[in-house]
């Protein structure tokens, strides 16, 4: 019995094993599908800015325009060999600073803002998503929903634009970009986080109020799917209290899809909210691969890629396994 | 209203433009620094390598110097750097420069002839050099540079050599080195950079004057809303961004104190694609060229900032005694001689649009980036004054990694988007628009009297190439390879509420440049400076 136990779990790895070799593929495919070559893309970028001298234009073409010159299947090869040693090569845009640390600079600032912004909503959301569930037609009901669903429907940066424009701009409470005050060096001084999370504020208000009510609406249907069931009715029979029937009884059924989603959306973190991290010139990953994106940078790509799904892998992995402890159902089912 | 004003920016969200420019108060009881939004991308990465392509803003300029420049915001007369003069010898072959003698590195000690040697020395052996020089050797006063062939036409290029000291770089590798703890010989030190800003920091010791600005921060700033707010609250003292509006958004904000100072470093032509029929047809470019109304293209978008352009491509403002007085003027849109050409062509008008002998109407497709506002507004004019001509005109506006590959792959009809700077003489500008050899004759301009032409130019001594550029001007009236439409201005704004002494249109001593074209102006700018 032990190794039939067992067995679900191997099957697992062997599943996230193939799942991360197809990623690490498709990372190196599809910036390959881009147009353009990443010397174009540099000379383009210069020449916005001001003349570009005959000098500067040899030394990129030299420096970069051999960056088709090997065949693809010679490129894979030495990249998956890099991933092998974690060594990622150069990054085009910032040469010739290395993947690793242009991805370093941004992977701290991505991961507290988004994931704090991510953790905060769905406690916020799923909360609420308890409340309004509980009795479908209500006045919270109704009147959450309404908003959620407006809330939801309203484009990202939009929020972001007015939160922006109102809060910095307008009122001045907030700073206007960044992420901290330019002149503090970073590092876990007072002056700096303090500055740090004022930076925070809202970028992280912006994802709350936006993704708060997906985590609402979808608490509330199972909710209100699971009041009706048997086993409600039957909590409430027994006269137990009505919080213990909420929480222990229905809400913990009801969460269930919840956290599996939470799973995927924490690995998303990590890619950061681009249009958020725009709107506020934050320096993390969503600007980060921006700017890969434009100056057809492959190598820093294909780090950023990698980045995100080996978490987006990692985080289901985790969760896959904890349902196990969560919802004894999975454990009886192997 | 003002909030839809603020928010127009955000149709920009990815056309970001970059700035630059700097505030600082040397009043003791005010420590604000000169503020440039110098960069368009959120976030930097540490590298004050000069010969890296990515160097940070301020490398060149701040912390390192370039020998000389010309200045091209007035008449492009000599700016002194590291050199004071220069003398041109044996028919352009060779050059002596005389370096300043006070000039000094960070570290104390002498900046000289042999830190010029070197740097050729190490320039050419990591294949950086892209002049003629053949042999550079120590002089009483400086160097004497010695070319393979007549330089006269590179001196623009060689005065912006960056000089780097001997003894540090001679074990660097200019290729992957970032250098992150530079030491230079120009007026300021690296402060501190992080992932948004570099702060650099005035040099008491400064060998040429006091430094008046004691701190200066280049910022990131990624989209140009923000950028908008944060030069309207004077958070940003100096930048250069195609901002939407920009004189009721920016200028009028506060007239005594915000200024706008377009300097005209480039042109901006209609490029048709003279591979693809019936672009080669000479007579079809010229009914093109006499149907576009220049004015209401300029006038497009924040009117100002761009001015029609004479036909030879020169800038007639600054330019003009270059060309002959008849063919100063941008060329008056005339739709019954552009109908005439174009009947040349075989193209009539039936029912208001412009039919070949193939009985098909002629199709043009207008090249350009998407993500910039500005651009795309131009070529929105051009293209529907080509459709009110007949021809079906149309803008194909396209992301910048696109652009340039349907460029690579001459997959184009038309492009307007790509700009031909100006130099110290039009060598520069005329061979990078028309040389067969160019990267960015993407036309496919492919002429022997052209080569010739810019052989011969090349090699002008400076009396001469006004004279020599005659006949590359003759073949862009004739021959029309691209079309000139405008000059494009790059929109310079900055505001006295800290500093004063910019560079206007009434004394246009340099261009107020961060360091993104030339250090030599960049230097000059921050060294003219003055408290408000």
């Amino acid at each position: 019995m032990r190794r039939l136990r067992g067995a679900p779990f191997v099957q697992r790895i062997g599943f996230y094993l193939i799942a991360a070799w197809s990623a690490v593929t498709i990372n190196f495919v599809l910036p390959r599908l881009m147009p353009g070559d990443p010397a174009s893309a540099i000379l383009f970028k210069m020449s916005e800015l001001g003349p570009v001298s005959e000098q500067q234009e040899e030394l990129v073409h030299r420096l970069f325009g051999g960056a088709r010159g090997q065949s693809w299947w010679h490129e894979y090869v030495s990249y998956l060999n890099g991933i092998i040693h974690v060594d990622f090569g150069r990054s085009i845009s910032f040469y010739p600073a290395t993947v690793s640390s242009v991805v370093k600079s941004g992977f701290l600032w991505t991961l507290l803002l988004v994931g704090s912004a991510t953790v905060i909503a769905f406690v916020i959301g799923t909360s609420l998503g308890v409340v309004a569930g509980w009795r479908p037609g209500r006045a919270v009901d109704s009147v959450g929903s309404l908003v959620s669903i407006f809330l939801h429907s309203v484009p990202y940066f939009w929020v972001a634009l007015i939160l922006a424009y109102v809060f910095s701009f307008t009122l001045g409470w907030f700073p206007l970009s960044g992420g901290a005050d330019l002149g503090l060096v970073p590092g876990f001084t007072p002056e700096f986080l303090n500055s740090a999370v004022r930076h925070a504020m809202l970028p992280a208000a912006t994802i709350v109020l936006t993704s708060v009510s997906g985590w609402m609406i979808h608490m509330r249907n199972m909710m209100a799917s699971v009041v009706n069931e048997d086993y409600v009715l039957l909590a409430q029979a027994k006269g137990l209290p009505g919080h213990r029937v909420v929480f222990s009884y229905a809400a913990r059924n009801a969460v269930l899809p919840s956290i599996s989603g939470f799973a995927v959306s924490i690995g998303m973190v990590v890619g950061g909210s681009l249009l958020t991290e725009m709107v506020f010139n934050y320096p993390g990953l969503g600007s980060l691969l921006n700017q890969a994106i434009v100056n057809v940078d492959y190598p820093l790509m294909q780090g950023l890629f990698l980045i995100i799904s080996l978490t987006v892998l990692a985080a289901n992995f985790v969760v896959d396994s904890l349902y196990v402890l969560i919802d004894p159902r999975t454990r009886e089912a192997s | 209203m003002k909030l839809t004003a603020a928010l127009t920016g955000l149709v920009l969200l990815s056309g970001l433009t970059a700035c630059s420019g700097g505030a600082g108060d040397t009043r003791a009881a005010n420590t604000q620094p000169l503020t440039v939004a110098a960069y368009s991308q959120p976030t930097l990465q540490p590298n004050f390598n000069p010969f890296s392509v990515n160097a940070l803003r301020g490398t060149i300029g701040l912390i390192y110097e370039q020998l000389f420049d010309f200045n091209t915001a007035h008449t492009g007369e000599f700016m002194p750097s590291l050199v004071t003069k220069y003398t041109w010898g044996t028919g352009g072959k060779a050059i002596d420069l005389a370096l300043d003698n006070r000039a000094k590195w960070a570290d104390g000690s002498a900046l000289t002839a042999d830190d010029v040697i070197f740097t050729f020395g190490y320039l050419k052996q990591h294949e950086l050099l892209a002049l003629p020089v053949d042999k550079v050797t120590r002089t009483a006063d400086g160097v004497h540079v010695t070319f393979t062939k007549p330089a006269y036409a590179a001196i623009q290029d060689l005065g912006r050599t960056v000089i780097v000291p001997k003894k540090i770089w001679a074990g660097k590798d200019p290729d992957t080195d970032t250098n992150v703890q530079p030491m230079g010989s120009g007026p300021y030190s690296l402060g501190q950079v992080t992932g948004q800003q570099a702060t650099f920091k005035a040099r008491a010791d400064y060998w040429k004057q006091q430094v008046p600005v004691p701190q200066i921060t280049y910022v990131t700033t990624s989209s140009t809303n923000l950028l908008t707010q944060q030069l309207v609250r004077h958070e940003i003292d100096l930048a250069y961004a195609g901002i939407p509006d920009v004189k009721n958004q920016f200028v009028q904000r506060s007239p005594a104190q915000n200024h706008l100072w377009p300097i005209y470093a480039s042109m901006k032509p209609l490029m048709l694609n003279l591979k693809r029929k019936p672009f080669d047809n000479v007579h079809v470019r010229k009914g093109i060229a006499l149907a576009i109304d220049r004015q209401a293209v300029t006038d497009a978008y924040n009117p100002g900032v761009y001015q029609p352009v004479g036909p030879t491509g020169l800038y007639q403002g600054t330019w003009s005694s270059w060309i002959a007085p008849a063919d100063r003027d941008p060329v008056k849109p005339d739709q019954a001689a552009a109908l005439a050409e174009l009947a040349q062509a075989g193209y009539k008008q039936q029912g208001g649009k412009l039919i070949g002998a193939d009985g098909k109407q002629l199709k043009l497709r207008i090249l350009t980036v998407s993500s910039f506002a500005d651009g795309m507004a131009y070529t929105q004019e051009l293209a529907g004054q080509l459709a009110a001509l007949g021809i079906d005109a149309a803008v194909n506006g396209v992301p910048s990694a696109a652009y340039t590959g349907d460029e690579d792959k001459r997959d184009f009809d038309a492009i307007y988007g790509d700009a031909f700077t100006f130099g110290t003489n039009p060598y520069t500008f005329y061979n990078k628009m028309l040389s067969k050899k160019s990267k960015t004759n993407v036309v496919g301009w492919d002429d022997p009297a052209t080569e010739s032409a810019l052989g011969a130019l090349a090699q002008a001594a400076p009396d001469a190439q006004l004279a020599a550029s005659k006949p590359l001007q003759q073949i862009m009236l004739t021959q029309l390879p691209v079309i000139p439409v405008a000059v494009k201005g790059t929109p310079y704004m900055y505001n006295t509420e800290h500093w004063t002494g910019w560079p206007s249109a009434d004394d246009p001593y340099t261009t107020p440049d961060p360091g993104a074209i030339s250090g030599v102006f960049a230097a000059k700018l921050f060294l003219s400076l003055k408290p408000a």
